[in-house]
């Protein structure tokens, strides 16, 4: 299953609904949309999981970067939705202690 | 158009063919021997009535291929006596007309190849015998980079792996590892497995390491070198499990963009079963008992690679005789067929269950094959898988 992203830009917010699989394929996609989004200037950004059924070691070195690239540039990234294997391997992998939070 | 005109533009167009059937074949293979035998098949007999491939010019040939076999010792024969034909267009050579045309790619010279005609030997069949001579240095050439990459990357492999593993009494101790494919890309998993300066009590005791460096290639693998020295220094050193996970971390993040996330199961065993672990974003390690229960014995901390201000905590567990500590890369519960993975709802879990009464190395054989067996597919990942029992 591929990687789709939709963005939709609030007042201060821009929430990313991806859908697929987050995998070595599609990595790359998920990472240059995120990182374009925050030199763009967003300074919040939700990335919501919820229709995600699979996330590799790859896609959590996006998230990780992306993370990294919003707290130099004075944003926040976080995610939400997670569930099934994605919940999981953010618990796993310890993830979810930085990158499930409130904004 | 005259049908002479036909026949040539014909006898062209068949020529046009050939030469780009036998390109595709040779950049097909990346086997020198098997690159040499096609050349020698496809010279032979359209081209010329005999051939003989040399990877070095003073050695006999490699392959030696006559139209008629019978002539194949004579012609060998001739060759020792003689030496090759000149290089250059066909000349007279024995009872027939022949040359030699050197195999040379990149400015490297890779051997070369002898071709004789008995009667005439028109001047397009030499010129494209030139053209597909040129066409197979090219591909030995690729074959034997491709040969350095691999045998590279397989010492590099190499040198992530322990050279050997420590004797554990009272304990049954098994890896198993596989990268992945046979491609020549080096992979991310490895493992480790060590002793250590005696406790303060006095107790014997090793310690014992499986990680995963997201990514593969040269880079991931610089991470996992670090890693693995790290580990067994920091050991040798007597520093706690959760310290020496806590410096890896901070070193991996002193790397800057050549660092890579490192998920990390760091285990320490004293002579009586006493474990203490750090699981740091590795899949959890799991315990089977000898009545088939399995549970996981480590509590999730964030993996390496992230952030530097993280502090580890080991958990303490013990190992009873007969208890099965099982550890692997995400290689095993990651490993795919259509939509479902090894490791969806309890998988792992399941599949250890059954193992139960196993010896370590039989244990690690069963993950093993189950892995293999899941899908048809090749598998995309390494794996590596961890066993330690503690014999009853």
């Amino acid at each position: 299953m591929r990687l789709a992203l939709d963005t939709r830009k609030d007042e201060d917010r821009t929430l990313v609904t991806a859908r697929g699989s987050i995998d070595l394929h599609s990595s790359e996609s998920l990472q240059s949309h995120l990182i374009g989004l925050l030199d763009e200037g967003d300074r919040q950004i939700v990335v919501d999981l919820a229709a995600v059924d699979f996330c590799d070691s790859s896609g959590l070195n996006v998230l990780v970067r992306a993370y990294k690239h919003a707290r130099v540039t004075n944003a926040a990234l976080v995610v939400t939705g997670a569930q099934g294997r994605v919940q999981n391997v953010l618990r796993t992998t310890g993830l979810d202690k930085y990158l499930i939070r409130e904004l | 158009m005259s049908s002479s005109a036909e026949s040539n533009e014909r006898t062209w167009r068949g020529w046009m063919t050939f030469v780009a059937e036998a390109s595709e074949l040779l950049a097909g293979t990346l086997d020198p021997q098997g690159i040499l035998a096609l050349t020698a098949q496809l010279v032979v007999p359209r081209l010329a009535t005999w051939c003989a491939a040399y990877t070095d010019e003073d050695q006999p040939p490699v392959y030696v291929w006559h139209t008629d076999e019978d002539c194949s010792d004579d012609l060998k024969h001739l060759l020792r006596i003689e030496g090759l034909p000149p290089s250059g267009p066909p000349v007279p050579w024995g009872n027939d007309l022949a040359c030699t045309i050197p195999l040379v790619a990149r400015g490297r010279e890779l051997g070369a190849i002898a071709i004789g005609r008995s009667g005439r030997f028109p001047p397009d069949y030499f010129e494209l015998a030139e053209e597909l001579v040129r066409r197979s240095a090219l591909a030995l050439d690729n074959a034997r980079l491709y040969a350095e990459q691999k045998s590279t990357s397989l010492a590099l492999q190499r040198s992530l792996l322990p050279p050997e593993l420590p004797d554990l009494p009272g304990f049954d101790l098994a890896v198993a590892y596989n990268p992945a494919g046979e491609g020549a890309e080096v992979g991310g998993d490895f493992y480790d497995v060590f002793a250590c300066p005696p406790s303060e009590d006095g107790r014997t005791r090793w310690r014992f390491a499986i990680g995963d460096v997201c990514g593969t290639g040269p880079v991931a693998a610089a991470v996992t070198g670090l890693a693995r020295h790290a580990l067994r220094i920091l050991g040798a050193e007597g520093m706690p499990l959760s310290d020496v996970v806590e410096r890896l971390n901070r070193l991996i993040l002193a790397e800057g963009d050549r660092g890579r996330l490192l998920t990390l199961l760091h285990g320490e065993l004293t002579d009586q079963g006493e474990l203490s672990l750090v699981c740091a974003g590795h899949p959890l390690p799991l315990i089977l008992s000898p009545d088939g229960k399995v549970t996981e014995c480590a509590t999730p901390q964030p993996l390496l690679g992230v952030v530097e201000d993280i502090v580890f905590e080991a958990d303490a567990t013990k190992l009873e005789p007969g208890d099965v500590l099982f550890s692997c890369t995400d290689g095993v519960t990651e490993r795919r067929n259509g939509e479902v993975l090894l490791g969806d709802g309890n998988g792992l879990e399941e599949l250890l269950a059954s193992c139960a009464g196993l010896s370590a190395g039989a244990v690690a054989a069963t993950v093993e094959q189950a892995v293999r067996d899941y899908s048809s597919d090749p598998g995309q990942d390494d794996m590596a898988i961890v066993v330690l029992r503690a014999l009853d």
